[in-house]
């Protein structure tokens, strides 16, 4: 995508600020793997700096280092298999925070990798962990549970994951 | 597809049968089971009157998987892949603990990459989780992201123990690098241990197989089973007996939103064999409308009929000019096709 970006767009640069306030400066040929970003800078209100509410500054330093190892020229695409691999190398409750961000700026490439890897993460957990990880109270009566464990008593079988992460 | 005369399928109960009598032992009857299985399981687990739905898209990866089974693998359908945790490896970020109210949107895109088995221990997580993964449109994003995924995919062995002539069903993931711990042995449905049992077809992640009935154990009884989620459906008995070389075949129809199977039989002896369709919804077979021109189907040496747009296609004979033609059969509207062949193709008379 950055290569289709004609050379006097890629010397522009775009200021995205985190909900905390902090302001970081992009390439505009980068910052446009983000669809919602992309719209934007079209639709001429990018300008300015472009207020990311929903995104911590944590989450939006992770985002623009995906963004950035993604629109490299220099990498080969092992490098940047190795880079995905280390990039959700990281808490649960973090992949799911960049996932909110991705799925708010719109870069389906960093949606694809962290839903994935969370949906690795929790295959084999128990129901009870993924509450604690999702951040859910359960609202179902006991006897509610016992029954949908009792459909499928085998699906609650085997070696399942009691770690929180 | 382009191939007639294609597939590898299931070897027809048949088949077994007649291994099964030489005493052979050690006989695989083997199937493909789309990839879809993940998924299939879902909506079949919804089950009994519902929800078989979907996507036909992938029809032709089917074909394709089909064609693998020519190469002597085997079916399989079941569960996924299990992952070592890396518990260690990952801090918790207690800054975050507290945030992740994870949009329904991301929600689903995760839970769409999930096993069943997963999905099936998930629902009891929440009511809007349990909610969301019986959702019919939840399922038809699960199925056709199983579709896409290798690592969904998996073969059904019917396996004979020599030991005591009983079948087994196993599911075994198709990749050259799982563990084979993740090799799951499923018991038949209806009748754990059947002395005879043979695999129709896959399609979905959902297959047909003919087991002996429980009461009356010289009958047969056909089932849908999706091993995903070894949820098992009966299925009416066929009008027409299942004499000489007949194929059982199921598609999605999307237009009904619904399964269909079509029982086609073989027309080559002569006799007259008319085929029947089983709409899922419906829930009693009939016959369909013989083909306008006249045909002779021949079924030999297909063992499965290729489903494109919607539509079976297998190889008939036009009784009146004497000549080969490919038929194709739409199971929305029930319409016969004709795909033109070839001048060199047409003749069968040397």
């Amino acid at each position: 995508m950055a290569e289709a970006a004609s050379s006097t767009i890629e010397k522009n640069n775009l200021t995205l600020k985190s909900s905390y306030g902090d302001e970081f400066v992009l390439e505009e040929s980068i910052a446009i793997q983000s669809v919602t970003i992309k719209n934007m800078v079209e639709d001429g209100c990018s300008s300015s700096v472009i207020p990311l509410s929903k995104v911590d500054t944590g989450t939006l330093i992770k985002v623009i280092e995906y963004m950035k190892m993604h629109s490299s020229t220099s990498s080969n695409e092992e490098e940047i298999q190795n880079f995905d691999k280390e990039f959700v190398r990281i808490s649960i409750k973090t992949i799911l925070n960049i996932l909110e961000a991705a799925n708010f700026l719109d870069i389906r490439s960093l949606l694809d990798l962290c839903a994935e890897a969370v949906a690795n993460r929790i295959k084999n957990k128990t129901p009870e962990v993924v509450r604690k990880i999702f951040n859910i109270t359960s609202d179902f009566t006991p006897e509610e549970e016992a029954e949908i464990r009792n459909e499928t008593p085998w699906a609650f079988e085997g070696d399942l994951d009691h770690s929180l992460d | 597809m382009g191939r007639y005369g294609c597939g590898a399928d299931t070897k027809g109960e048949e088949e077994i049968r007649r291994k099964y009598r030489k005493k052979k032992t050690n006989l695989f009857n083997q199937i493909i089971i789309s990839n879809g299985e993940d998924t299939t399981q879902k909506f079949n687990h919804i089950s009994k009157s519902i929800s078989f739905c979907f996507c036909d898209y992938f029809t032709s990866y089917l074909l394709t998987l089909r064609f693998i089974t020519n190469h002597n693998f085997y079916i399989k359908s079941g569960k996924n892949i299990v992952e070592p945790s890396n518990d260690d490896t990952y801090r918790r970020d207690v800054d975050l603990a507290t945030a992740t109210h994870v949009q329904e949107e991301v929600l689903m895109d995760i839970l769409s990459r999930l096993p069943v088995q997963s999905l099936l221990r998930f629902k009891c997580v929440s009511k809007f989780w349990n909610t969301l993964i019986l959702e019919p449109y939840f399922k038809m994003k699960h199925l056709n992201h199983a579709k896409n995924d290798q690592d969904s995919q998996k073969f059904l062995i019917n396996h004979l123990c020599p030991k005591d002539n009983i079948f087994s069903m196993y599911c075994v993931p198709l990749s050259l690098v799982q563990p084979l711990e993740d090799v799951q042995k499923l018991d038949c449905p209806s009748n754990p241990k059947p002395w005879r049992c043979g695999i129709h077809c896959c399609y979905n992640g959902l297959v047909i197989i003919k087991v002996p009935d429980n009461l009356d154990n010289e009958s047969s009884i056909l089932l849908l089973w999706n091993p995903s989620t070894r949820e098992s459906l009966l299925l009416p008995p066929l009008e027409f007996p299942q004499e000489g070389d007949s194929r059982l075949e199921m598609g999605y129809d999307s237009t009904s939103g619904e399964y269909k199977i079509l029982h086609i039989r073989d027309g080559l002896g002569g006799c007259k064999l008319p085929s029947e369709i089983l709409a899922l919804k419906g829930g009693s077979w009939r016959s369909i409308y013989e083909h306008p021109r006249g045909i002779c189907i021949v079924l030999l040496r297909m063992q499965s009929l290729p489903f494109v747009h919607e539509a079976f296609h297998w190889i008939a004979i036009l009784k009146k000019l004497k000549c080969f033609v490919v038929v194709s059969f739409s199971i929305s509207n029930e319409v016969y096709g004709e795909i033109p062949l070839p001048k060199e193709m047409l003749s069968f008379e040397g």
